[in-house]
């Protein structure tokens, strides 16, 4: 795979990328379940094939230009509970599901823009389409 | 229009016949703008744009730094300063416009006083600016 141009690792709203973003990091979770025993030699051990508590964490970072975020943060809880937020990489593969807005915050400095961060995680299983 | 063009035409159109008692306000040399006869000073040149890249994913943006300088033959400071102050008055934190531009703040970074050639003042400040393409 070829190196990709991060400025393309896209999140988008109702197919609209999201505006002002100068970062965007994804992070997958998930935890082993610990089996080991006294007679494991002190090393420890997991439950072969088994994860729990999945999931999917997306940090945002950018300059605010839309308020599209800000809107769902400052909204009812139940808007942030978001069902139509995909994710693009730059070579084409897509993330979809169901999503939810878990922390946002805004900060004016006297000599800057604007700015904001915005924290994201899975709610339920997403799914992931590799590019053609 | 470029920033750099675009952020030069927009400082000039600021400054120019809007300080009481400053002759001239140039882009080019001073020299060229004098000739010699001392008649266009005191004046403002607008000198080097420092262009910085400040791009979202969605939105091109600058952060621009503008250079200006004054220049008097008054034999003193005072009014190379009291004309720096008359820019400061029209340009910190004033909203500039800017073709083809959104301007998001506009500050003064500095701003000194030097000793020029022949005994003249000459004043430097530079300003700051945020921009992005509209």
């Amino acid at each position: 795979m070829a190196q990709q141009n991060g400025a393309a690792f896209l999140l988008k709203k109702n197919s609209v990328t999201v505006a002002g973003g100068r970062t965007l990091s994804l992070t997958v979770n998930g935890t082993p379940i610990n089996t080991t025993t006294k007679g494991d030699g002190g090393v420890q051990e997991y439950l072969a094939g088994v994860l729990t508590g999945i999931s999917l964490e997306l940090s945002f970072e950018g300059i605010e230009e839309d308020g599209v975020l800000r809107g769902l943060a400052l909204g009812a809880a139940s808007g942030k509970f978001l069902t139509d937020v995909t994710v693009e990489f730059p070579d084409g593969d897509t993330l979809s599901g169901d999503l939810i807005l878990t922390n946002y915050a805004e900060t004016g400095s006297y000599e800057d823009a604007q700015t904001f961060t915005a924290t994201i995680i899975s709610d339920g299983a997403w799914t992931y389409t590799p590019a053609v | 229009m470029t920033i750099n063009t675009a952020l030069r035409t927009a400082v000039f159109n600021a400054l120019d016949g809007s300080i009481a008692g400053v002759q001239r306000v140039v882009q080019g040399r001073v020299q060229d703008a004098d000739s010699g006869a001392g008649t266009a000073f005191p004046m403002i040149r607008i000198g080097a744009v420092v262009i910085t890249r400040r791009d979202t994913q969605t939105t091109n943006g600058e952060a621009t730094i503008i250079r200006l300088h004054t220049y008097s033959r008054s034999g003193s400071y005072a009014q190379c300063a009291a004309i720096q102050d008359a820019i400061y008055a029209l340009l910190h934190r004033q909203p500039l416009t800017i073709a083809g531009y959104a301007n998001i703040s506009l500050l003064r970074e500095d701003t000194t006083i030097l000793d020029g050639d022949e005994g003249q003042a000459h004043g430097v400040c530079e300003y700051r600016a945020l921009v992005h393409q509209s």
